[in-house]
């Protein structure tokens, strides 16, 4: 009697230890489907992958591909209330301080800016918009709901809140693009009336 | 062979140590990281700073896991300040094992509202950091005797393996799609970038153009067989120990500092117990339990 027992309890466990190891399977492939580009796995499997790995599993592990090639780069000029700001390079003071210090926040900032950069690339990319030569920013209403374009706005009014302790009127912000690999694709955008 | 799947995940947890040293070394180092996020706080968690707000719907338990960007949080930087001090409380009290399934759940809840509202500002090494935390709250290496902890305990044991087994698969995947990588020249641009470069890291990869692509696809390889080498016995420990000079390269040389690190430390779960021991011995930590 004890030993029919003991077996059925074993026989449980070991049911447990497969349920266990397919919950390993299907998790594992349903986040492989999740990073898959989606041409290269199937519509609906990638669909549902995607509902399950939100919000604890979401990954990609694109990092640095393809290859970063620009030096994202900034200046802004405020117009405040009373005063106006001379050309100001926001990474300047943090890849000084980025270079010394490699356990500070300052690669964190660094990282930001970088990014914040990269997808405002992404959406000036989108748009044909004037390169080199200055341009009205509130002449293209599109590019204000963009990610990139609210990203650089945040770090705008951030920056003039942490430095001037004031709401800017409006902004100028020259944005250069320095590839790396092929300065002729190099770019350099001129927003004035940002806001 | 297939017979014996099933008892990977009931037999008795023999990890207990491992995962132990692993939790201890995550959240000392996630606790410094905050500390020295300090001079930032309101700028990159809070809602005025410049990160600025990500935006914020009811959306099921996401919403609570991105609670710095809800607009109550306008011109209230001390609510950030809270979750900075809520994450460092439940990082100390996870480092002395005081509640920890409780301090588990914290740790997880007070560091992803952090890492999603300054999610600009972070790297791959956080994401990763994200999900292990998750996963981490299922483990309790000092309760294997209850049947379904047990279970429990393996499940998220293998799952984190194999996550970060992942993270190196899919790292070398994408980049297999980029010229830059495959001609061996990644390293070389990327050392160009002020932001992702230093002066040593510049001088290296410009000895020649063979030490550039040497240093690239020696990254590209050592990716590509991560989740192969990582488990044979006899090769792991030379292979790992390239893999932390190549993380420090990308802490110190490349300047993604978290990152890096965070990579070195998930190293510790692929180690041997002689290994755990030796370690443990080194950095003085007492024995949790005697076996394992």
């Amino acid at each position: 009697m004890r030993k029919d027992t003991k077996e059925i309890e074993n026989k449980n466990l070991l049911r447990f230890g497969w349920l266990a190891f397919f919950f390993v399977l299907v998790h594992f492939i349903l986040i492989l489907f999740s990073i898959l580009p989606q041409q290269n796995s199937l519509k609906q499997v990638s669909n549902f992958s995607k509902h399950y790995v939100r919000p604890f599993f979401i990954q990609r592990w694109s990092m640095f591909a393809p290859c970063p090639v620009f030096e994202n780069r900034f200046k802004v000029k405020y117009y405040f209330k009373d005063d106006t700001t001379s050309w100001i390079d926001p990474s300047l003071p943090i890849l000084e301080k980025h270079q010394k210090y490699r356990v500070t926040y300052h690669g964190n900032i660094a990282v930001g800016q970088y990014n914040m950069l990269y997808w405002l690339k992404m959406d000036l990319d989108t748009i044909d918009l004037p390169i080199n030569k200055p341009f009205n920013f509130q002449d293209y209403p599109v590019l204000k709901s963009k990610r990139g374009c609210r990203l650089l706005h945040n770090y705008v009014k951030g920056y003039a809140r942490h430095n001037y302790s004031q709401k800017p009127l409006k902004t100028d912000i020259i944005i250069d693009y320095k590839n790396v690999k092929d300065s002729t694709l190099s770019t350099r955008y001129l927003l004035n009336n940002f806001k | 062979m297939t017979k014996n799947i099933p008892y990977y995940f009931i037999s008795a947890f023999k990890h207990e140590k491992k995962v132990w040293l692993f939790k201890k070394v995550l959240y000392a180092f996630l606790f410094l990281n905050t500390i020295s996020m300090f001079p930032m706080v309101n700028d990159v968690f809070g809602y005025n700073g410049i990160a600025g707000s990500s935006g914020f719907r009811w959306y099921g338990v996401e919403s609570f896991l991105n609670l710095l960007s809800h607009p109550v949080n306008y011109n209230r930087p001390y609510i950030a300040w809270f979750f900075v001090y809520g994450q460092l409380v439940a990082l100390g009290m996870g480092w002395f094992k005081i509640w920890p399934k409780l301090s588990g759940i914290a740790i997880y809840f007070f560091t992803v509202n952090l890492l999603s509202k300054g999610g600009l500002f972070f790297t791959g090494g956080e994401v990763l950091v994200s999900i292990l935390l998750f996963y981490l709250m299922f483990i309790q290496e000092n309760k294997s005797n209850s049947v379904f902890q047990n279970i429990l305990n393996n499940t998220f044991y293998y799952i984190i393996l194999i996550q970060i087994c992942v993270l190196y698969y899919f790292s070398t995947y994408f980049k297999l799609f980029d010229s830059n990588w495959t001609s061996g020249m990644a390293l070389t641009y990327v050392s160009e970038i002020a932001f992702y470069s230093s002066d040593w890291f510049y001088s290296l990869v410009h000895q020649s153009e063979f030490f550039a692509k040497l240093a690239t696809y020696s990254v590209l390889i050592y990716q590509a067989l991560f989740p192969i080498v990582v488990w044979i016995k006899q090769i792991k420990i030379p292979f790992l120990t390239f893999g932390i000079i190549l993380h420090l390269g990308i802490s110190f040389g490349m300047g993604i500092f978290s990152f890096g690190i965070i990579m070195i430390i998930t190293y510790i779960l692929f180690l041997d117990l002689s290994h755990i021991e030796r370690l443990s011995r080194l950095f003085k930590f007492k024995k949790v339990t005697n076996h394992g």
